[in-house]
């Protein structure tokens, strides 16, 4: 094999240390061939993926707060006992001052703030709403609490589900 | 050659994507710990005792037939005598969160029969769970003053009296199986 080198422009002989063309050509092309390969099976193998990782432990820990702090009866045994009085005062509290709120349940940062949708209902209907309305797109991270609701008032012990919505 | 090359870049490629723990799917540690919340919120909630009455889910196992239930549509069912159904606040919560929700669930009372050997008896029984399946616990305690026929119980239910000389008739461990079907 006879070609022409490029340091002094003169004719070589010997096929040592060389490589051919259609050799690279072929190379580049595998390598992106393992790229794509690479980049499609990473979403071929994640099944039902979404982003709401990150928001949906974030209303786990809300939930946590306000089922067993903000609303809660304060009983050591049933810690998902709340009373009327207490929820209500959150309630009043979410709905009047929402950013208040919201940055004492450390959902309001410098960094990123995030908004907050928290509904009570019972086996019938609704009892409670309070925060913002939902987001029509974007991802919503949901935890639901099952409480037992006390009503001192009218004497009344019923269980309900707390619906806590970050997004 | 070549094939070969190709089958090993495939393996190597489908091994190396990072799918872990967190990675978000049916059966991932959100749902599993989601699950194992609403299990404990369950059995916490029935097994409230107000103004020292008997637990929900006391009652439940004093009142217990001794038979298996199954969820047919509508009702917990006994698996011996059609007529016989599940009611009150254990049926109404579980019907509520569990059932409403679609989540499958067994309910399984575990007691001592002396003071080595133990008994798993199904209360609730709808199949056997998948592998993600979640498991929570409660432990009620029953004396001889909770039962008004204590002899009529142990006939039914198969619940031993442990000690015969002070009040404390059985510890019942309560087990609650849920799965995503």
């Amino acid at each position: 094999m006879t070609y022409r080198s490029m340091k002094d422009n003169t004719l070589k002989k010997d096929p040592e240390g060389q490589i051919t063309i259609d050799y690279l050509a072929a190379i580049t092309i595998f390598i992106f061939v393992i790229f794509f390969v690479f980049n499609y099976t990473s979403g071929l193998f994640t099944p039902f993926h979404s982003e709401s990782d990150e928001v949906t432990l974030i209303a786990d820990r809300v939930a946590v707060t306000i089922t067993e702090k903000e609303m809660s009866y304060g009983d050591m045994t049933t810690t998902n006992l709340i009373n009327r009085e207490n929820t209500e005062t959150f309630f009043s509290l979410l709905n009047s001052n929402y950013d208040t709120t919201l940055s004492s349940l450390g959902l309001k940062g410098e960094f990123s703030s995030y908004d907050l949708n928290v509904t009570i209902e019972n086996s019938s209907s609704t009892m409670y709403m309070g925060g913002k309305t939902l987001p029509s797109v974007g991802n919503v991270g949901q935890t639901k609490r099952t409480v037992l609701f006390e009503d001192s008032q009218n004497n009344d012990l019923q269980t309900a589900t707390i619906s806590v919505r970050v997004w | 050659m070549a094939a070969m090359v190709m089958i090993g870049v495939l393996i190597f490629a489908v091994q190396a994507t990072t799918i872990t723990p967190l990675t978000s799917s049916t059966a991932n540690a959100h749902i599993e710990s989601q699950l194992y919340t609403m299990g404990q919120d369950i059995v916490m909630a029935l097994d409230h005792s107000q103004y020292d009455q008997n637990s929900q889910l006391k009652q439940e196992i004093i009142s217990w037939s001794g038979d298996e239930y199954v969820w047919n549509g509508t009702h917990y069912r006994s698996r011996t005598n059609g007529s016989d159904t599940i009611s009150g606040p254990v049926k109404e919560l579980l019907q509520q969160t569990l059932v409403a929700k679609g989540i499958a669930h067994n309910m399984e009372f575990t007691f001592r029969l002396d003071s080595e050997n133990t008994l798993t008896s199904p209360y609730i029984y709808n199949g056997d769970p998948s592998d993600n399946a979640v498991i929570v616990s409660r432990k009620v305690v029953l004396s001889n003053s909770d039962l008004a026929n204590s002899s009529s119980f142990e006939n039914k239910t198969s619940i031993p009296d442990m000690d015969n000389t002070t009040d404390f008739y059985n510890i019942v461990d309560v087990k609650l199986t849920m799965w995503r079907m």
